[in-house]
């Protein structure tokens, strides 16, 4: 009986307080909205975005296609790019103590400015952005995926030293399996970052995808539409955050102390 | 022939001198124990013997052939159980076979065959956060005597349980290498750990350490409940503390 109430609290607290908390700002938006003597015209009410989310879904709809095969490709390329690159350096100290002023200050540059630079380089359309979107990414991945492997615990290290694992026996083994939880931090938190890249890339200049939605809506002086881009988005975001949770728990299963 | 052997061992770590004068070998079957204070160097033997580490002078030889700084031919349990906690219990057991290249199939095979002796039969696929402290060490130990079955390198295997798991364990233990005819090396700082689970008792002394005193454990034929009340025990435990307390 005891079991069956804290099982039912725990799903209550799992399930029901985030739509709780949700639930109360759209309540807090829909008042402000309607009382604060703001106006439809500058901030609509919820109803009003969940109208135009679904009247220009055809519009919307056709923009994320862009943005999604931008930011999974780009996410994709500094992924692979940051598993290597983190290897090596894992592996090559001078190599890590030679690259790291580098690494340091590309987190410093904000990688969405580059891209009027970008632009001029490498013309208008898909190469930019997508160069954008890896620059945006690439860095934090590596950066956490190489401290993950660099928390490796050296007695496990010793083990198989002892046992006479060779020098990729133990990067296989030991070594990445213990940067996969620092991995998956880092890219969950990357995955947002390469969205978010992409579609101010997409705002700045582009054909088309939800940033280009998004300006479109602000030329046109529509805050329903210009919050339903960010509705999308954020949608969007979320997804990508749950999916890589769920491939977190997938590939963590057995971590957990 | 011995079947391990420290030769005039000395080691320094940079400039500190950590081990000097090491002189031991070891018949097939016996179990010696290594006791000192603190820092005297006895985990460093372990990995000298382990490969890991390479003696600034000396040789180390395993049935008659040199290995001095050579990993591969043993495993050591230490305190912690460094089980890997992304892989089940007979993965963990059969590390060293599946490093080794064995196929996974005969590895699991091995492996269930030897969990009814540790006492973790229908364990196998357990992750370690599903094992108590104490079955997550007789998992290590399992690991340890797969590896090699011929010599056991321990050190501190129990230093990090409590005081009753400890005692079940060494019991265990005890059982374990009186029925296998294992050779032990079981570095401790615990006199009565190693007046219980050890034929032999060297004392290193302070840093850099090198043997105080070497004695056979007069209590080592009785059973091993009776041990730490038997007089020869309690004389030989004052005797060695003083060893190691100077006096």
């Amino acid at each position: 009986m005891k079991s069956s109430t804290s099982t039912a609290k725990h799903l209550g607290d799992r399930f029901w307080l985030p739509v709780a908390s949700l639930g109360s700002l759209l309540v807090l938006w829909h008042l402000v909205s309607t009382f604060s003597g703001l106006g439809a015209y500058v901030l609509p009410s919820p109803l009003t975005v969940a109208v135009t989310l679904v009247s220009d879904a055809p519009i919307w709809a056709n923009q994320l296609k862009s943005t999604l095969v931008l930011t999974l490709a780009g996410f994709g390329i500094s992924l692979v790019a940051a598993l290597v690159l983190g290897v090596l350096l894992d592996q090559a100290p001078r190599l890590e103590r030679f690259l790291r002023p580098l690494l340091v200050l590309s987190q410093t540059v904000p990688a969405f400015f580059l891209y009027p630079l970008l632009l001029i380089a490498l013309g208008f359309g898909f190469l930019p952005l997508l160069v954008v979107v890896v620059i945006a990414c690439f860095f934090p991945l590596l950066v956490t995926f190489h401290q993950g492997l660099g928390s490796t615990d050296s007695n496990l290290v010793d083990l198989f030293r002892s046992l006479g694992a060779s020098r990729w026996q133990i990067v296989a083994r030991v070594r990445l399996p213990s940067a996969l939880p620092a991995l998956f931090s880092g890219l969950r938190i990357t995955l947002a970052y390469a969205l978010t890249a992409c579609v101010l890339g997409e705002y700045m200049g582009a054909q088309e995808g939800l940033g280009v939605y998004m300006a479109r809506s602000f030329k046109s002086f529509s805050p329903a539409k210009v919050l339903t881009a960010i509705t999308v988005v954020s949608l969007l975001s979320f997804t990508f955050y749950q999916v890589a949770a769920v491939l977190e728990n997938l590939f963590l299963k057995g971590y957990r102390r | 022939m011995s079947l391990l052997s420290l030769e005039a061992i000395d080691h320094d770590y940079e400039d500190l001198p950590v081990l000097r004068a090491i002189d031991l070998s070891l018949a097939e079957g016996e179990h010696l124990a290594v006791l000192g204070p603190s820092g005297c160097g006895k985990s460093t033997l372990l990995r000298l013997v382990t490969g890991l580490e390479t003696p600034t002078r000396g040789r180390i030889t395993y049935r008659g052939e040199d290995i001095t700084g050579v990993p591969g031919h043993f495993g050591f349990m230490g305190q912690q159980d460094l089980l890997l906690p992304w892989k089940r219990l007979w993965e963990n057991a059969g590390l060293a076979l599946l490093l080794r290249g064995v196929p996974k199939a005969d590895v699991r095979k091995v492996v269930e065959a030897r969990l009814a002796d540790v006492g973790l039969e229908g364990f196998a696929d357990y992750y370690p956060h599903q094992l108590s402290g104490g079955m997550r060490q007789r998992a290590a130990f399992l690991r340890t005597s797969l590896a090699n079955r011929d010599l056991l390198l321990l050190d501190e295997p129990f230093g990090a349980l409590d005081v009753l798991l400890r005692s079940q364990l060494q019991a265990w233990l005890a059982e374990i290498l009186r029925r296998e005819n294992s050779t032990l090396i079981l570095v401790t700082h615990s006199v009565e750990e190693a007046l219980l689970l050890a034929e032999r008792v060297v004392v290193l002394g302070p840093a850099p350490g090198t043997p105080l005193l070497e004695e056979k454990v007069a209590s080592a034929g009785a059973p091993f409940d009776e041990r730490p009340y038997l007089p020869e025990f309690l004389a030989q435990k004052k005797r060695i503390l003083a060893a190691l307390l100077g006096r």
